[in-house]
């Protein structure tokens, strides 16, 4: 118990120098992270495909969810070795996520940004808009996926 | 002396030009921003219902439509090759070609309606096999359909290459015969396909409905999470309701 409990902090310390913890919990962190923002992609989806249920509060909540999500400091959790691992279930990034570190960057900044401007648009409750930039946000999560997701669990 | 016969029913015209627009829509659809990609789910059932069309029209529908017509056998292939091979319709290495092309649209509908991209389109299968079988499967079907795109557009590029092929070096253009119909043959092949098709009008209408009808009814039960999203309100389990939000 001790042993462990030493070897923890030591750990925890080593760790919080570079990252957000064990490579578990750095994985565990961003697939709920990314679930929670899939649920909230979800419910903007619901209502613009169905305008009328579409509820320009509930999607102002929902693009801010999106948005604290993305401006919460996502880079943490894909610290070195993040790309083998199993958090919730077994990571799909790619190890490319590492060795293309430009691209990944654009990428990830890429879904910032598009997740703060969704959040102005929704603020406004202009449909056609709301519809435009959601389709853009969608486009961010896709161009990452595309580049640095595995198809298929690893 | 050549004679003009019909070659091509209009079904399998309609069939081929529909297949080549909503395949079109679909790539559209889903590579580029141009159009939403809800457009994908639409054009994925207009292909499920081409296609099932086509597999019926295939057992019940005029000569040529006809697989066990232009089944790819070994002999007809060597006949092929030596340039002997003679005939109306499919020749046998384009029935090759019309099997692999229809195997693989099939496949890409199979893992299509199984098919999750975890962002915002999601297959009708996708929410019942996470419910109640398992998410992998969804995620594997994603991959194999990603992947399969790739094996479908080589095949389509094989099919243009061989129009363009026959066009150019053959001189004889193949495209206009799948917009009116029409082909121009020798006698002895008229009289020949005169036989094999004397048939092909009775009960056409019949036999018409019936293709349609059951692609209608694969259509709509493969598709039934999209078919009762237009009918009744789409499933709101997703939104919570005003009044609970307050929290």
């Amino acid at each position: 118990m001790l042993l462990r409990a030493v070897l923890g902090i030591a750990f925890l310390g080593v760790a919080a120098v570079s990252s957000a913890g064990p490579i578990e919990d750095q994985i565990k962190f961003r697939q709920g992270a990314y679930t929670f923002i899939g649920w909230n992609t979800n419910k903007i989806k619901a209502q613009l495909d169905n305008p009328d249920s579409f509820s320009k509060e509930e999607v102002i909540a929902a693009a801010n969810a999106i948005a604290a999500a993305a401006n919460s400091g996502l880079g943490a959790l894909y610290g070195p070795g993040t790309d083998k691992g199993e958090g919730f279930r077994k990571t799909r990034l790619k190890s490319e996520f590492f060795e293309k570190p430009e691209e990944a960057k654009k990428v990830a900044l890429q879904f910032n940004l598009e997740a703060n401007e969704f959040a102005k648009v929704a603020a406004t409750g202009d449909v056609g808009q709301i519809k435009a930039k959601f389709g853009k946000l969608t486009q961010s999560c896709k161009s990452c996926h595309d580049s640095f997701r595995e198809k298929e669990a690893k | 002396m050549v004679k003009t016969i019909q070659v091509w029913d209009v079904p399998i015209r309609l069939f081929h030009w529909g297949l080549v627009v909503a395949i079109t829509v679909s790539v559209i659809s889903i590579k580029t921003n141009l159009i939403d990609n809800q457009w994908h789910l639409y054009s994925g059932m207009a292909i499920t219902a081409l296609l099932s069309f086509r597999l019926c029209w295939g057992m019940i529908g005029s000569h040529t439509a006809q697989f066990r017509q232009f089944w790819p056998r070994l002999s007809a292939l060597r006949a092929m090759l030596k340039h002997e091979w003679q005939g109306v319709g499919h020749s046998p290495t384009a029935a090759l070609s019309v099997f692999a092309l229809l195997g693989v649209l099939v496949w890409m509908i199979a893992t299509g309606v199984c098919a999750d991209d975890d962002i915002s389109l999601q297959g009708p299968l996708a929410h019942w096999l996470v419910d109640w079988v398992d998410a992998s499967v969804s995620d594997q079907a994603s991959a194999w359909h990603a992947f399969t795109f790739n094996v479908m557009i080589g095949l389509v590029s094989l099919h243009l290459a061989a129009i363009a092929y026959y066009a150019w070096v053959k001189r004889n253009n193949l495209v206009p015969a799948m917009l009116h119909g029409k082909q121009q043959v020798t006698p002895a092949l008229t009289d020949q396909y005169a036989q094999q098709t004397a048939h092909d009008h009775n009960h056409f209408y019949w036999r018409l409905s019936i293709s349609v009808v059951i692609a209608a009814v694969i259509t709509l039960v493969l598709f039934n999470t999209q078919v009762q999203s237009w009918l009744y309100a789409p499933p709101t389990v997703l939104v919570v309701p005003a009044s609970t939000q307050a929290w």
